[in-house]
């Protein structure tokens, strides 16, 4: 609630102090402490979602309406905490293999049918046979039997969870995860009703025939067009949603999403274009929110082949890069710089190599004794090709940085070069490449997520990075239940990642929106999931906004 | 007359054909398919995908299959867009860029016809000069820079009118973009006109119809606009299409539903069945503009005859 009340004197200090109007007009509101009269809410997507189907939807943009229509067994609250949701409560048996999780009775679809256990057996199992093609099959591999399932070898019946009774599901893992119920609150991880799916054929997403659970349903849904929900009166919890409606607007270009936010014609805008980051704070200042995200963007490098089967060049590169400047000048304080792999998480601190703490000539020093120990000078410099997909000029721009600094710092020729997004992704799949652009953004609140990228056997582990000692640390800490351990010993595993540097760690990555001020209810996230059904919209005027 | 039209539409048909053609070939020629992400998708679900998809067949069945589908009218599914065929984007996006494109060429000629006439009419006075300038104006400024800089005059700053959205057609959404849309086109439309006249302005006829004592709007009227069209018309066919299909900074800009962003889309995702739909319609509209305009000279000049 202080928040808001910030929120709401910065508003006012604004409007009170009208003299110096910006060259662009924006919108100076007078917000209440009280909610408006309509609750009709306006967001932004970046895209058109491809579907609807939680099984087969891999955008974010999907993501965000299938959080409104759909709810799973837990879901996530404004701060990115996990809470009960279809499951009332739920428990675990000693060695963390087998969860159970007991449904509330209220909980009804759309159509008024409740909500039973059958239907997250249903609903998994689809996800994970082969036959529906879902690209997220692999997000239930915890599960008892899920390699053999997603790979056709058992048939989905045969994947480790079952109704014990209409209002019981049990899972039975194959390691103790302690990332489950995080995992869970995932839309692939959403319930969907048998009949709505086999009575709709391909269509069972569309107005009319999608069946929901979640806090909206779905009106009107127009391909390439926006998408309009309705409160859904059915839902358990419908007391305590505000919103009664909310329309997505997808908008490819982000510079106009932002133009059409200080139009007034959306309330949130799903993402701000890095460039337009340092104006927009400038003239909006408050309605600006940005927070570090679960994400890491990095240079991934071939440790198998020459030159990056040499550690001392890789060490060597990684610390030649001055990332405070980096951030600051190159990329004005629209991203964290990043020492190692896993970005900051609720209970789990960084590991940072200790290079990191150097000052910069010091670590210079280092770097260019590790060049030279690895066999090159400045008479046999290094030449290596470093490949990043096609984007804004502002990549372009820090990858013209990054190469400067190598070259200054150690004297390396690095030749940066950009292929589109697809043929990158699939040369890196087919290991052409040895130094590559490589971002990553968590799947669930968990080291796990970036720390599994480099075992044995990931199928992201494109560079082949093998550590016997690292492989062991994780497992280790996969099947750890006490958290405190746990982190302590995904600690241990990515300090040695950080000094094996089989990758050069640039950023982390920062959630963008464009908030209105009168939006209530909004809070930054590590995942940025922020679900409409924890919105609503306060009273206010403005000066004459359409 | 009946003839020449149904033999020209026969003749599209193998145009249309080695314009499929080409489209599967570069489209399966360039590196990266539609499956490729930066998640791990499991090798039996990649496959099974390129299964359900056809794409584990070798490439001149899919092209066999793709072709015979065509001939039933059917575009095929969408990779990018699941549970969703290319035919109903097609339905869904057309009505709207079709909308936004007749409007804008109606826009072109109201505005464009009497800029050049006036341009003519009073060639090398103050006049001339202001229109012309004007028409230069509209076809230097890219489109990309005046539509975001409407945006900013009309909505953000004087908020008007709104920065974007489709409104199911409502015209006051409609107003911006139909004059980004529109205004090279004015521009184009204005030169061409005055060109027309000037050149029929010097032709006997009008001599003789001025001596005759005829008043100047009677001869602009009922003699010189039909000969001065002439060259506004051939340019009207290609240009009909492109203020049609060139609407995909128009569509990104105002965030509207067209087909346009899926041309674009569709190649970055490697969505084959909607980029060749997409191919195949462009290329019938420009056939079909290019036998428009023909008939239409047929009808403006009375010495074109078709054989």
């Amino acid at each position: 609630m202080r928040r808001y009340a910030a929120l709401l004197c910065a508003t006012l200090a604004v409007a009170g102090c009208g003299e110096r109007k910006p060259p662009v007009a924006v919108p100076e509101y007078r917000v209440l402490d009280q909610p408006a009269v309509v609750q009709e809410l306006r967001r932004h997507i970046d895209q058109f979602p491809r579907t609807l189907d939680p099984a087969l939807s891999e955008d974010q943009s999907a993501q965000r309406v299938l959080d409104d229509l759909f709810e799973g067994l837990l879901r996530l609250d404004p701060q990115g905490g996990v809470v009960p949701a279809v499951a009332r409560r739920w428990e675990t048996s000693e060695d963390g293999k087998r969860w159970v999780f007991h449904l509330r009775e209220d909980a009804r679809w759309s159509d008024g049918a409740p909500v039973t256990a059958e239907d997250f057996v249903y609903a998994w199992r689809r996800t994970a046979d082969p036959r529906t093609g879902s690209p997220n099959a692999q997000g239930f591999l915890p599960l008892v039997n899920a390699t053999q399932v997603t790979a056709g070898k058992l048939a989905s019946d045969q994947l480790g969870v079952r109704a014990v009774d209409a209002l019981t599901l049990e899972v039975s893992l194959e390691e103790s995860t302690a990332y489950f119920a995080s995992l869970v609150t995932t839309p692939y991880f959403y319930p969907v009703q048998r009949n709505a799916v086999e009575t709709g054929g391909e269509q069972w997403t569309r107005p009319g025939k999608l069946v929901s659970n979640g806090a909206f349903t779905l009106r009107d849904y127009r391909v390439g067009g926006s998408i309009t929900l309705v409160k859904n009166e059915a839902y358990w919890d419908a007391q305590a949603v505000g919103i009664t409606k909310v329309t997505y607007f997808p908008i490819g270009d982000r510079a106009a999403a932002s133009s059409r936010f200080i139009a007034g014609g959306v309330d949130v805008t799903d993402s701000v274009a890095a460039e337009d980051v340092a104006w927009l704070r400038k003239r909006l200042g408050t309605q600006l929110v940005v927070a570090p995200f679960l994400g890491t963007m990095m240079f991934a490098m071939d440790v198998v082949k020459p030159p990056f089967d040499r550690k001392p060049l890789r060490l060597a590169m990684t610390m030649a890069i001055d990332r405070d400047i980096l951030a600051r000048y190159v990329l004005k304080d629209v991203y964290l710089p990043a020492y190692n792999l896993v970005p900051p998480l609720p209970g789990y601190t960084p590991v940072l190599p200790d290079w990191a703490r150097l000052p910069r000539a010091e670590r210079h020093a280092a770097a260019q004794k590790l060049y030279q120990e690895a066999g090159y000078s400045k008479q046999r410099p290094l030449r290596v090709e470093l490949v990043y997909p096609t984007s804004s000029p502002d990549v372009r721009r820090m990858m013209e940085a990054l190469a400067a600094m190598w070259r200054m710092n150690l004297g390396a020729e690095v030749q940066i070069y950009n292929e589109e997004w697809r043929v990158l992704q699939q040369n890196r799949r087919l290991g052409l490449h040895r130094f590559y652009w490589y971002s990553w953004l968590g799947d669930y609140p968990d080291p796990l997520t970036f720390v599994g990228l480099f075992r044995a056997g990931n199928g992201q582990n494109f560079g082949g990075y093998l550590n016997a000692d690292y492989d062991r640390l994780v497992n280790e800490a996969e099947g750890m239940l006490d958290p405190q351990a746990r982190a302590r010993t995904f600690g241990r595993a990515e300090a040695l990642l950080n000094e094996d540097a089989p990758f050069v760690p640039i950023y982390y990555y920062t959630s963008r929106h464009l908030l209105k001020p009168y939006v209530r209810g909004w809070q930054a996230n590590a995942l940025d999931r922020h679900l409409t059904r924890d919105l609503t919209l306060l009273a206010h005027a403005t000066d004459g906004e359409r | 007359m009946l003839r020449y039209t149904l033999r020209r539409i026969l003749g599209a048909i193998p145009t249309l054909l080695v314009i499929a053609t080409l489209a599967f070939v570069l489209l399966h020629a360039a590196p990266g398919g539609p499956f490729d992400s930066d998640k791990t998708v499991l090798p039996e679900i990649r496959a099974s995908l390129e299964q359900a998809y056809h794409l584990d067949e070798p490439l001149y069945k899919q092209y066999w299959r793709y072709l015979s589908d065509l001939a039933h009218g059917d575009f095929g599914p969408s990779f990018q867009y699941h549970g969703t065929r290319v035919n109903e984007l097609i339905a869904q996006g057309l009505p709207v860029d079709l909308a936004l494109g007749g409007l804008a060429l109606l826009v072109a000629m109201l505005v464009g016809l009497p800029l050049g006439a006036i341009a003519a009419l009073r060639q090398g006075t103050r006049w001339d000069h202001i229109s012309m300038g004007t028409a230069m104006v509209g076809i230097s400024l890219p489109v990309y820079v005046l539509a975001p800089l409407l945006i900013l005059v009309f909505a953000v700053t004087l908020r008007w009118l709104p920065a974007g959205d489709w409104g199911n057609g409502q015209p006051r959404y409609l107003v911006l973009p139909v004059l980004a849309l529109a205004a090279p086109y004015v521009a184009y439309v204005a030169r061409l006109t005055r060109g027309g006249l000037l050149e029929v302005l010097r032709s006997p006829f009008v001599r003789t119809a001025r001596a005759k004592g005829l008043p100047m709007h009677v001869i602009l009227l009922r003699h010189m606009l039909k000969p001065a069209l002439l060259p506004l018309v051939s340019f009207l066919g290609p240009a009909a299409v492109g203020i049609i299909t060139g609407s995909i900074v128009i569509e990104t800009t105002f965030g509207l539903p067209g087909i346009g962003r899926y041309f674009v889309d569709g190649a970055f995702n490697r969505d084959y069945t909607l980029v060749m739909g997409v191919t195949i319609l462009y290329g019938a509209l420009i056939v079909a503009f290019n036998l428009l305009a023909d008939l239409c000279y047929a009808w403006l000049d009375p010495r074109v005859r078709y054989p």
